[in-house]
């Protein structure tokens, strides 16, 4: 299976870490629904740990869903998810455990696999708790991406080493679609901007079939939720956020309570102009414009076009520069750009150095196409 | 343009330099034609650099094609490969001047870049060894890329550049190919360097290195460079007169197993699963399948094996793999510990990898 762009969905840790059940499934399928997610793109609902027992079925060797929160079982679950156009995904872990201690897939990747088939699984978050100290990672992930594979069942394989052991490097070439690249997320300004900081030089290993995940998205959160840290984050810095989801072309998981959102938080969540940045079918890396301390991010999109994202983390308004030297465009050229901004569909066009007024934890992202002067 | 698995082209660029004319471009292009290579997949033919004139034109500063060494325009040549299936293909340079001392594009990328696409050039393999020594060679690949793209973004663009930098900005320039020494010093496949692993990615693909055959081509260092080459994801290139190449040769370049390996959609590259310079790539192809290349690099036979646990196999699994070797050879067998064979100095064997139940045990 061909995973062509970054794969987009909705997982239950953030907001709900283990206090789920089959109940805030149906809820959050249902949301995902009728909330216009699934039609801007969200098609994965993904039960993240805690969803099965700490042992095995002694005869068969399956994991056992925890009848606390799936007294049906977990088949009535998935068929729920589909019957709403959706796509299933669930958790496991490199591990004997996962990282809430319940049953890992260590020495049981194949067991595991042939059952996520059966029940109709359709993406697979694989952690990397609680594994042998000795063992090693990599060949860890080549088998389940080799028991997914041979299960016949087409199925997103989620890595999530957290950016170990130079994950970039070889994670393509053992089968998976993404991988993590840094620990987990928190619903606060420091945690997402060092996951997003820490990426800027490795995104050039990210590209159709497989991606660099930045982890769960948490914009909307609002403090609360199992991620949630008490800081209340503004609209500016959620766009923030959402707009480098975007610009690095990293899987769009959301981790915020889709049922309760705001409306402002999921018209973002589903700006089409933003989403169609994310999923460009070049799937490109940005780069980084300007001097070291200038967030200004470029990238090449499908069709000629380019995409700048400027981010002011600063307290106070400021203007940010641009200059198309900087992406190829030479004075001589005679081209210019012809740019709209993304969010308020502003248009200007620009052939020298622009300075572009961002508000103060913000950030501004424009489109560009080349035009004959 | 999206450029989601390795172009396979034949290439006169060295065999010819700049000797090149319409009547031996158009030959090589019926023996693409008429030996297999287009039905296995080359579509693309590189001519080198002799087809400009030395300089400029002086009013305008555009490119000249020598008309007369074409027998007509680059365009008209371009058309006349088009028809055979094949796709034109040229070298030209970041820098002030071509490896044959011809114009290069420095200061003119988007006038050359206009240039091309009028003319029906589908691929442009760009060399940097002649930039200004201060200038920035990242910003100056984005400038072509952005040239392209600006004229239409139909253009293969293969860069041949040893800026330290290129590997991990390759991807945002806009090129779709990139390979780590200039073009002069391209030729001869190697190894991807481990830190350039995981940067080739399908719309920007790490080139292994151009194959440049004379008459006397030894078989076995072919199979090799292209068993190398095909694991990595790597574009192939072919440097050669084909029409003087023996069927034997021929027979390697075009075989379908290589190809198939080398273009598999999932375009992933293989890992290495035990040091240089014997040793065992992997490779996830698409549909569930395996590729597994046994390579030895030394100068006397080696016992090389690969073990099926590290290919991911577990005793949970009830599964043993099937090997099936290709590329000249016919053979199958199956194991669930390891696959042990002896592979002669500079040998190497390609097999096919997939699981299967064992004996007796149903679904």
């Amino acid at each position: 299976m061909i995973v062509k762009t970054p794969p987009m969905g909705w997982n239950t840790w953030n907001t709900f870490g283990e206090c789920y059940n089959e109940e805030v499934l149906r809820e959050t399928a249902d949301a995902l629904a009728d909330r216009g997610f699934a039609e801007a793109g969200y098609k994965y609902l993904i039960i993240d740990d805690h969803w099965v027992m700490e042992h095995r079925d002694p005869v068969t060797h399956r994991l056992i869903p925890r009848p606390g929160k799936f007294p049906n079982g977990i088949e009535p679950v998935a068929e729920y998810v589909h019957g709403k156009g959706l796509k299933f995904g669930v958790y496991s872990c490199v591990g004997a455990r996962t990282c809430g201690a319940k049953m890992g897939s260590f020495e049981y990747e194949f067991t595991d696999a042939e059952w996520f088939s059966e029940i109709g699984v359709d993406y697979l978050k694989h952690d990397y708790c609680l594994r042998p100290e000795k063992s090693d990672g990599e060949t860890l992930y080549r088998r389940m991406s080799l028991a997914l594979r041979d299960s016949g069942r087409d199925t997103v394989f989620a890595a999530c080493n957290w950016g170990c052991d130079d994950v970039w490097s070889w994670i393509r070439s053992i089968g998976a679609h993404t991988y993590r690249s840094t620990g987990d997320i928190c619903d606060n300004f420091k945690s997402f901007t060092d996951i997003f900081r820490s990426q800027v030089f490795k995104l050039g290993a990210s590209a159709s079939g497989c991606f660099n995940d930045l982890d769960m998205i948490t914009v909307g959160m609002d403090g609360e939720g199992n991620v949630g840290t008490s800081e209340l984050l503004t609209e500016g810095v959620y766009r923030i956020q959402f707009c480098v989801w975007c610009m690095f072309a990293s899987p769009l998981i959301l981790g915020c309570d889709v049922r309760t959102v705001k409306d402002k938080y999921r018209d973002l969540l589903c700006n089409r102009e933003l989403i169609r940045i994310n999923q460009d079918s070049e799937c490109r890396s940005p780069f980084p414009v300007g001097f070291d301390d200038s967030l200004v991010f470029c990238r090449l999109l499908d069709g000629g076009d380019i995409a700048v994202l400027l981010i002011n983390v600063n307290d106070n308004a400021c203007n940010m520069s641009f200059l198309p030297y900087d992406i190829g465009l030479t004075e001589e050229s005679g081209y210019k750009l012809s740019i709209k901004d993304v969010l308020n569909g502003d248009t200007f066009e620009a052939s020298d150095i622009m300075f572009v007024p961002v508000p103060p934890k913000d950030c501004r992202m424009l489109r560009g196409r080349l035009v004959k002067k | 343009m999206v450029l989601s698995v390795p172009p396979l082209a034949v290439s006169v660029a060295r065999t010819f330099g700049d000797g090149i004319d319409g009547d031996r471009v158009l030959g090589i292009a019926r023996a693409m034609s008429d030996r297999g290579f287009v039905r296995a997949g080359y579509r693309y033919l590189n001519i080198g650099d002799g087809w400009a004139k030395k300089e400029r034109d002086p009013e305008s500063g555009s490119l000249l094609a020598d008309e007369s060494k074409l027998a007509g325009s680059l365009g008209s040549l371009a058309a006349e490969l088009n028809s055979l299936g094949i796709r034109l293909a040229i070298v030209t340079s970041g820098g002030t001047r071509t490896p044959n001392g011809f114009p290069g594009s420095f200061g003119h990328e988007y006038e050359d870049a206009s240039f091309y696409a009028e003319n029906g050039v589908s691929m442009i393999a760009q060399d940097f060894s002649s930039l200004p020594r201060r200038t920035d060679t990242v910003t100056m690949i984005r400038r072509t890329g952005m040239a392209l793209r600006a004229n239409g973004d139909s253009i293969v663009y293969s860069v041949y550049s040893d800026s330290e930098d290129l590997t991990k900005y390759i991807r945002a320039t806009g090129a779709h190919i990139y390979h780590l020494r200039p073009f002069s010093r391209a030729s001869g496949v190697i190894f991807p360097p481990k830190e350039t692993h995981g940067y080739s990615v399908p719309g920007s693909l790490f080139n292994c290195g151009d194959i440049v055959l004379g008459k006397d081509v030894d078989k076995t260092d072919l199979k090799r460079s292209l068993i190398i080459a095909a694991m990595a994801s790597s574009p192939i290139t072919v440097d050669a007169d084909i029409t003087s190449l023996d069927d034997e040769t021929v027979s390697l370049l075009t075989d379908p197993d290589l190809t198939a390996v080398a273009t598999d959609a999932e375009c992933r590259p293989a890992r290495m699963m035990s040091p240089e310079p014997e040793t065992v790539m992997l490779k996830v192809l698409d549909g569930n399948r395996y590729a597994a290349a046994f390579v030895n690099d030394t100068d006397e036979t080696r016992m090389i094996s690969f073990y099926a646990h590290d290919m991911g196999l577990t005793r949970d699994a009830r599964r043993v793999v099937a090997a099936d070797e290709r590329v000249g050879v016919c053979r199958k067998c199956e194991f669930s510990d390891d696959l042990s064979l002896p592979l002669e100095k500079k040998g190497s064997a390609l097999f096919y990898l997939t699981l299967k139940r064992k004996d007796g045990e149903v679904k």
